[in-house]
C-alpha cells in the first residue's frame, strides 16, 4: 500500500478511533494523545500490516495495547471522573428512549476496563465478535460474556434493571422513555 | 482446577436482560458514540500523517537520489 493510501485509510479511521480511546479512557484529551500515540506505532509499524486485512482492528488493538501498557498507570494517578468530556456537556435529556448522557457516561467509566472495551467494540465500533476477541487476544465466548457482564453492570448502576424501573408512571417516563 | 473454575466463570450463562432494557442501553451508547463523532477533530493528527508521510517520501528520494 502506498504512503498516501494508507494515509487516507488512517484518516478515515480517526474518528471512530478517537471516540473508542474517549470511552475506554474517560476523557478526550487523554484520548487524543492516545490517539496520537497510536498514529505513530501505527505509520512506524505499517509494514506489519497486510493491505485486505482488518485495518480497524489492527489500529484498535496498537491502540488498546498503547492504553493498557502506559496510560492505564496514568489514569489511577490522575482520577478524570469530572472531566470527563467536560467540554461535552450533556444537553440532551430522555426524549429519544435513552438515558442522560452524563449519567450514562458515568457509569460507563464504573465499569471495568475489559467490560467497558468489550461493549464499546461490540456496541458502538462495529467490530463483530470475533474481531473484538482478536483485538483483545481473548476467546470469543469471554468477549461476549464481557458484554454481557457490562451490560449488566451498567443496568444496575443506572437503576434500570428491569422492565419495572421503566414503569408507566410519569415520573420513570419523563426520566426514561422506552 | 483453576482452569475449569476460569472457565466457568467465563463461559457461565449471563441471564439476560429484558429487551426493552437492553434497548435503551443501545441507544444510550450510541449517543454517547454519536457525541463524541460529532466532536470537532483536532489538526494534530491530519498534521502528523502529513509531517509523517512526507519524511518517509524525502526518505525515498533520497535514497533514490543516491
Amino acid at each position: 500500500m502506498s504512503e498516501p493510501d494508507f494515509r487516507r485509510r488512517l484518516i478515515n479511521e480517526l474518528p471512530g478511533l478517537r471516540a473508542f480511546a474517549a470511552s475506554l479512557c474517560g476523557s478526550l484529551t487523554t484520548a487524543d494523545d492516545l490517539v496520537q500515540d497510536t498514529l505513530l506505532k501505527a505509520w512506524s509499524n505499517s509494514e506489519k500490516f497486510e493491505a485486505g486485512t482488518n485495518l480497524r482492528a489492527w489500529l484498535f488493538t496498537i491502540l488498546r495495547n498503547t492504553y493498557f501498557s502506559l496510560y492505564r498507570k496514568r489514569r489511577r494517578e490522575v482520577q478524570d471522573t469530572d472531566g470527563i468530556y467536560s467540554q461535552r456537556l450533556a444537553t440532551h435529556g430522555s426524549q429519544d428512549g435513552h438515558v442522560d448522557l452524563a449519567d450514562f457516561r458515568k457509569a460507563l467509566q464504573q465499569l471495568p476496563e475489559e467490560q467497558r472495551e468489550a461493549l464499546i467494540m461490540i456496541g458502538a465500533s462495529g467490530l463483530s465478535y470475533e474481531e473484538a476477541a482478536d483485538v483483545c487476544g481473548v476467546a470469543l465466548g469471554t468477549i461476549k460474556s464481557r458484554v454481557n457482564r457490562a451490560r449488566g453492570k451498567l443496568a444496575q448502576l443506572l437503576g434500570i434493571e428491569s422492565i419495572d424501573d421503566i414503569g408507566p408512571d410519569s415520573r420513570s417516563t419523563a426520566a426514561i422513555t422506552a | 482446577m483453576s482452569d475449569k473454575v476460569e472457565l466457568r466463570t467465563e463461559n457461565a450463562a449471563e441471564p439476560e436482560l429484558d429487551q426493552r432494557v437492553q434497548d435503551i442501553l443501545g441507544r444510550s451508547l450510541k449517543a454517547h458514540f454519536d457525541d463524541i463523532l460529532a466532536a470537532p477533530m483536532p489538526d494534530r493528527f491530519l498534521a502528523l500523517l502529513a509531517e509523517l508521510e512526507v519524511k518517509e517520501q524525502k526518505l525515498t528520494k533520497d535514497k533514490s537520489d543516491v
